[in-house]
């Protein structure tokens, strides 16, 4: 089989879908799986973000051990958006830490009241100077709603520490991982073969209708003259329960279900520390980056 | 509080409540006085007084109240005083004591929460001000700081005679057949007595008990001539009833009273004497005593001693003469021992009572042999026996040592034997690993180690008889299957009648109650009419009744129990009744009747009254209880279920789906959930336990059985709600293998914490001279450059990593005031979590500033690493064989990446569908924000927990079946399979790599065979036996062989003479240049001597050979 014209000169295209806060639905199109997992896999697991990765414990005589804490304290989501300023601890020119590679923060909390409090990540002040933009995705807005609680304190206990966060990516711990969810599916393409729908009485149009999972398909039995729609193709999830029901109505070619091989529709959803936007676009530089370095290395090497 | 939780631990606690108030009085009252002689005189010795105090300790020369977890802490006994006093009385019939004393019996252990613990009727706010659980149910005993539960046993029901075909029973003499009855009679104190019926070939039956261990029997016929003063006559027409055509009967019962006849013995009187006069020269009775009151003695202790009354015990042995010649003519058939219905349970205070009426015993006796020894010497004759009395109590041992062995050990040291089939393993160790394993130590029961032992499996068997009362699902595989069984969580056991004040004011009315409702009392006439029913009252004959009537009577006395308005028919009785059948080996018919305590009973509901009504095991037999509402048949079933999940143990009813699954694999789950590394408790800061798991990232299953909220389960949970993936991804899930996302792990699924306590008691191993006198402390400071690793007390910083070989703790030792370092020994790095300092035991309190006895308490890290274990709620364990990166693992299109990998082959031959629909139902849960009641028997074949829960999936979108379509996490590409994919509760079990890894390079070696030694703990290698040896030898690979069994174990170059072959003829000497040779000196020659190597165990074999005079000659070339 030979490629057309428009298969060898084709170009990615990208599509956004929608931009929430937290989440951004696009398509890429016109290429291949490789190059959509080799995002998604980036985008989960190579894309920098700050963490906290060192704490000093001074005081704890709270009902959590030292190790339970500081790995909670690990998993609280940093706003990360200035990670492109921060070197990796290993990068650095400093001998251990430096404003360059960390962000210190303080966290001291008595508890003196009758009724236990929380401490929560709200109760982590930055102590570094250089940069006061890495905060508690929490401590961004002023209600204290989201804020993400660390341990309780009753009379006379107490926390009292120093940590440290520092830049990395999500392959060394999940931490540092910006995103929560971060995927593709092909996009179906669901053709009903209306004249087989005809053959089906209004019953089991209705039933048949009523199989999808998801509700792809629109059929109103009160309006005759509309026949069987695909209303929402982009819902399929290749369940096959149409395929299914039109088997045991004995009319398999009632549906075809297809899957566009070349356009991919992507959901990124951002734990907080990084805009999900900044995810995908700090995932592309990233794989720029690698391709730069190999062919830096390559010409190097030509010489 | 949660009342659920409280009754399942119920029954130790009430029987320990009834030691305390009620045992330890009756057993004063029923110990026996102890006669000896004294110049000529006679004497008498008795305890009369026995007292029991609350824990107490003193603390500055004040009493302060004993809380359980002090004693927990400071791993010290929980106890409390015992106190009594010891008459002396001149003359056998004298009431007037001539010198009384007061006796410290030392400190009695006290059950946590019962009627004697500081805890019972605190709220949940106080018990956590006294350090213990919100939760708290008590029910075991603080040994050293040990918690320790007297385990449920099972015995056989008491005063109810029991027909058996015991082959062994025919060496017990010439004639003895298999034929008999046995009766395990219970005095009103819990202390028993098992007599035996036997049948003689020729007809006639002999009464068996024993005394002081040894057997003795009477004629029975003698017997009831010594009961009642009667006729032979009359003993004919009581043994018969009037059926004179049983030939069978007549004829055995005619030649019973002729031959067992004694010469000029007839009467009642006559009998006693001449039974008195047998027995004397056995008794330690006084001499003046005369044979009838010996032979009265002998009768009232080791014959019917549940009944007090002759003509009762008189009737009881009638009623079994008839029973046992009915199953030798094959009318009525045996009973069997091993169900149930023949069963009740033995608890910690009824072995404490027996224990103490011996150890009073014992005490007396000692007491009178050192008091007559002393007047062995001469020159002491003359001294004061009230001051030499006085003297010997006082030295006499302390009784409470006793019964802490009993806790400490679970041995029973005894004379008697108690009537009681074993000696050790009474007690366990209430092992606090997590609040499952916890609670089922309580509902545990036991068959008894004597069956442990037995070949035969028909012990191990599961019952019918049982049902509703013994779990089916919850007993352990192997070798105590079927002999450790638990107890329904709805079963309870009752009471005795002195705790219940309905129990005790009903049980004179039950006798007048029957005889207005159609029974003929006993004593009306000596015949009935053989066809007619003996109804008994817990082992005493209190009448006769028509058939017919007996039927109703028995339909109307349940009916008054379940309505609970009748005074004479409390709720706790049980109406056993076996109707007469013609059916080959039924049962003997009659109406039994049972008040007593310690019986299994359950609540079931009676279709007349509609109302909740206990049953027990025996009565259950013969009665129609349905189900569920549908198997009801009008006319015949008269009770039905509480629940269908009535017949399960608390473990068993908290599987999900537990109806789904194969039966092996709801087994296997009682025993996982023993092993899980849970929330034992959260008082994790007061409790210095050997070993304390900590799970820590922990949640309430979404899909969760009725008795998980019931019981409080989720106040103590032990997993964690898993995304799983059923597929066969990477290899690395083969053979039970199961992946866990590594992001998940980083997120903390499956982290958890060991702690371990460490006493360092300085004075250890140390003379009496030599203790307290060594303290912890560090005077070098400033110079030992230890101050990273101790605190300047000398003591380990408490929060600080230790690792392996670090300093440790340092002390100054006494001889020279000098500071010694001692390093940590462990082998694996932990967190000092605290440093307890203790006091001496005594509790007198020592100058903080001189400690020398700490508790350490080290905290370690286990978060899973590959090769822990895990498992679902379904018998499904797996290991943990590989962390997997996020990105690698298939996600669906929604972006869903599983925690858990499981290989589907997992499946087909465990067959558990229970965990395929918990983990349908968990995502519906998860995806509707609810949690799923799974409590098993609520789906049936029309309405399927498959459409149940695919419908709320569709609802939301999702395949129906659970499917979804996913996508390779390394490739991209989409999977040609659906895959099943869901959410299923995930327990990590204790074993952990980290606990048991073993590796070995160069290490210790045996002294005698230089080959390795055995054991992870020493560092010893794992064993290259016989059948890897052959393995080897298959694959030809004897280099690799030369290099195992060798090279790498107990290599060694010996010198042999190629002369005589010998290696030990061999010496060194020193030869003329001073140098050293060696030399043979069988051949005298030094220049034959060659070294070979071989392995060393070989010189060990030439020197057991010549110590049995066989030479070994090597030929070396």
């Amino acid at each position: 089989m030979s490629l057309s014209v428009t298969q060898l000169t084709r170009q990615p295209e990208l599509d956004i879908l929608e931009i929430k806060n937290e989440s951004i639905v696009f398509t890429l199109s016109n290429t291949d799986i490789s190059v959509a997992n080799a995002l998604r896999r980036v985008m989960i697991a190579e894309v920098p973000t700050m963490s906290i990765d060192l704490v000093e414990f001074e005081a704890n005589n709270s009902v959590l051990c030292d190790e339970f804490i500081a790995h909670r304290l690990g998993l609280i989501p940093l706003v990360s958006d200035n990670v492109d300023k921060f070197n990796y601890t290993r990068d650095c020119s400093c001998s251990e830490r430096c404003d360059q590679c960390s962000v210190e923060f303080k966290l001291n909390v008595k508890c003196s009241n009758q009724r236990p409090i929380d401490v929560t990540s709200s109760d982590l002040i930055v102590v570094s100077n250089n940069n006061n933009s890495v905060i508690p995705v929490s401590s961004q807005t002023t209600e204290r709603t989201d804020e993400i609680p660390i341990v309780k304190l009753r009379q006379g206990q107490e926390l009292r520490l120093r940590a440290i966060a520092k830049k990395g990516v999500g392959k060394e711990h999940a931490k540092w991982s910006p995103s929560c969810i971060a995927t593709y599916q092909f996009q179906p393409i669901v053709t009903i073969n209306q004249n087989r729908m005809d053959e089906l009485s209004d019953k089991q149009k209705e039933e048949w209708v009523g199989s999808c999972p998801t509700k792809v398909f629109g059929y109103s039995p009160h309006n005759q003259s509309q026949p069987v729609s695909v209303d929402e193709p982009m819902r399929c999830m290749y369940c096959l329960e149409c395929k299914k029901k039109a088997e045991a109505f004995g009319k398999p070619d009632l549906i075809s279900i297809e899957q566009k091989q070349d356009k991919f529709i992507f959901t990124v959803e951002s734990s907080g520390s990084l805009k999900p936007e900044d995810i995908v676009l700090s995932a592309i530089q990233i794989i720029k980056a690698k391709l730069n370095s190999i062919q830096t290395q390559l010409s190097e090497g030509m010489i | 509080m949660s009342e659920e939780l409280k009754s399942l631990i119920q029954p130790h606690i009430d029987s320990f409540d009834f030691f305390t108030d009620h045992g330890i009085d009756l057993i004063l009252k029923s110990n026996e006085p102890l006669y000896f002689e004294h110049k000529e005189r006679q004497y008498k010795i008795k305890f009369t007084q026995l007292k029991l105090g609350k824990p107490v300790h003193n603390f500055k020369e004040k009493e302060v109240r004993f809380y359980p977890n002090e004693a927990r802490e400071a791993g010290v006994t929980y106890d409390a005083p015992f106190k009594g006093e010891v008459s002396l009385y001149e003359g056998v019939d004298s009431d007037e004591p001539i010198h009384k004393v007061d006796v410290d019996l030392g400190r009695m252990p006290i059950m946590v929460k019962s009627r004697f613990c500081h805890l019972n009727g605190l709220s949940s706010e106080e018990l956590i001000e006294k350090r213990e659980e919100e939760l708290e149910q008590g029910g075991y005993f603080i040994v050293n700081g040990n918690e320790k539960v007297v385990r449920m046993l099972v015995m056989t029901k008491a005063n109810h005679p029991v027909a058996l075909h015991r082959k062994a029973w025919t060496n017990r003499g010439p004639g003895y057949t298999k034929f008999g009855i046995t009766i395990r009679c219970v005095r009103p104190d819990r202390t028993s007595i098992t007599n035996n019926l036997h049948y003689i070939s020729d007809g006639q039956i002999t009464l068996r008990f024993l005394y002081r261990r040894q057997e003795f029997f009477l004629p029975a016929t003698l017997l009831l001539k010594a009961l009642k003063d009667t006729t032979e006559r009359e003993i004919y027409e009581n043994l018969v009833q009037g059926d004179n055509e049983n030939t069978f009967l007549t004829d055995r019962v005619e030649l019973s009273l002729r031959e067992q006849k004694i010469n000029n013995i007839n009467t009642q009187e006559e009998v006693l004497d001449y039974i008195g006069s047998r027995f004397r020269a056995r008794s330690q009775l006084p001499s003046s005593f005369s044979n009838t009151q010996i032979g009265q003695w002998f009768i009232d202790s080791y014959v019917f001693v549940h009944l007090p009354n002759y003509k009762d015990k008189y009737n009881l042995l009638v009623l079994m003469i008839q029973k046992l010649y009915s199953m030798v003519a094959g009318k009525s058939g045996t009973d069997n021992i091993d169900s149930a219905a023949f069963h009740e349970v033995l608890l910690a205070g009824q072995i404490f009572g027996s224990i103490l009426g011996e150890k009073l015993t014992e005490y007396l006796e000692s007491t009178r042999s050192f008091t007559l020894k002393h007047f062995e010497d001469k020159k002491k004759e003359n001294d004061k026996l009230e001051n030499v009395f006085k003297k010997t109590v006082e030295k006499n041992f302390k009784i409470g040592d006793r019964f802490n062995y009993f806790l400490a050990t679970g041995n029973l040291r005894s004379n008697s034997g108690l009537d009681l089939q074993q000696t050790s393993g009474f007690v366990v160790i209430a092992d606090k690993l997590n609040f499952l394993r916890f609670i089922s130590h309580f509902r545990s029961i036991h068959r008894g180690a004597f069956f442990a032992t037995m070949k035969t499996t028909s012990i191990r068997k599961l019952m019918p008889e049982s049902w509703g009362f013994l779990c089916p699902v919850h007993t352990p595989d192997g070798a105590p299957c079927g002999l450790l069984n638990h107890l329904t969580s709805a079963c309870l056991v009752t009471v005795d009648p002195l705790q219940d004040q309905k129990v005790l004011k009903a049980r004179p009315l039950i006798p007048s109650f029957l005889a207005t409702h159609g029974m003929l009392p006993i004593d009306m006439t000596t015949v009935f009419s053989h066809q007619y029913l003996t109804i008994t009252l817990d082992g005493c004959v209190i009448g006769k009744i028509e058939q017919k009537a007996g039927e109703e009577l028995v339909t109307m006395l349940r009916y008054l129990r379940s309505v609970g308005t009748e005074p004479a028919i409390p709720k706790t009785i049980e109406i056993s009744y076996s109707p007469p059948s013609s059916v080959e080996n039924s049962q003997y018919p009659g109406i039994s009747l049972f008040t007593s305590g310690a019986r299994f009973m359950r609540p079931v509901i009676n279709l007349t009254s509609g109302k909740e009504e206990l049953i027990g095991p025996q009565e259950q037999l013969y009665m129609e209880i349905a189900v569920v509402p549908n198997e009801v048949i009008k006319g015949v079933t008269t009770h039905i279920e509480t629940s269908p999940t009535a017949m399960f143990s608390l473990l068993a009813n908290l599987t999900p789906f537990s109806d789904y699954n194969q039966s092996p694999r709801n087994m296997y789950q009682c025993q996982m959930a023993k092993q899980t590394m849970g929330t034992p408790l959260h008082s994790y800061p007061f409790r210095t336990d050997n070993k304390l798991y900590k799970i820590q990232n922990i949640q309430k299953p979404i899909v969760h059985t009725k008795n998980q909220f019931k019981y409080r389960v989720n106040d103590y949970a032990h997993g964690c709600n898993a995304v799983i993936a059923v597929i066969s991804n990477t290899g690395y899930d083969m053979e039970d293998a199961m992946i866990i996302n590594k992001s998940a792990y980083e997120r903390g699924f499956g982290h958890g914490s060991v702690y371990k306590n460490e006493y360092i008691d300085l004075d250890e191993g140390l003379s009496r001279f030599e203790s307290k006198k060594t303290f912890f402390g560090r005077p070098n400071s400033s110079v030992d450059n230890l101050g990273d690793f101790i605190d300047v007390d000398g003591l380990p910083f408490v929060g600080r990593l230790i690792k392996p070989g670090e300093p440790y703790y340092t002390y100054i030792r006494p001889s020279d005031g000098k500071q010694v370092v001692k390093d940590y020994k462990g082998k694996e790095e932990a967190y000092i979590e605290e440093v307890r300092i203790l006091f001496a035991s005594g509790g007198t309190g020592r100058e903080p500033s001189k400690i020398n006895n700490i508790c350490v308490k080290l905290r370690y890290n286990r978060n899973p690493v590959i090769g822990d274990k895990f498992s679902s709620r379904h018998g499904q364990k797996g290991v943990l064989s590989q962390l997997w990166p996020e990105v690698n693992m298939p996600f669906t299109e929604s972006g869903m990446k599983p925690d858990v990998i499981i290989n589907p082959n997992a499946f087909p031959s465990r067959m558990t569908i229970g965990m395929l629909v918990e983990i349908l139902a968990g995502k519906a849960g998860a995806i509707h924000g609810k949690f799923q009641d799974a409590t098993a028997f609520q789906f049936d074949e029309k309405n399927t927990a498959i459409d149940f829960f695919g419908e709320q999936l569709s609802k939301s979108g999702f395949n129906r079946f659970g499917n979804e379509t996913m996508y390779s996490g390394t490739t991209g590409k989409e999977f040609e399979a659906e895959i099943f994919f869901g959410v299923c509760y995930y327990q990590r079990l204790r074993h952990m790599v980290k606990d048991k890894y073993q590796v070995r390079a160069l290490g210790k070696v045996n002294a005698l065979t230089r080959q390795p030694i055995k054991g992870r703990k020493v560092g010893g290698g794992i064993r290259f036996g016989e059948m890897e040896r052959d393995s080897l030898l298959a694959h030809g690979a004897s280099f690799c062989l030369n290099d195992r069994l060798m090279k790498s174990s107990d290599f060694a170059k010996i010198k042999v003479c190629k002369l005589c072959g010998s290696t030990l003829t061999i010496y060194s000497k020193k030869d003329y240049s001073n140098q050293t040779v060696s030399e043979c000196k069988a051949c005298k020659s030094t220049d034959s001597i060659s070294i070979v190597s071989i392995p060393y165990v070989f010189t060990y074999l030439v020197a057991e050979l010549a110590a049995v005079n066989i030479t070994m000659k090597l030929t070396v070339n």
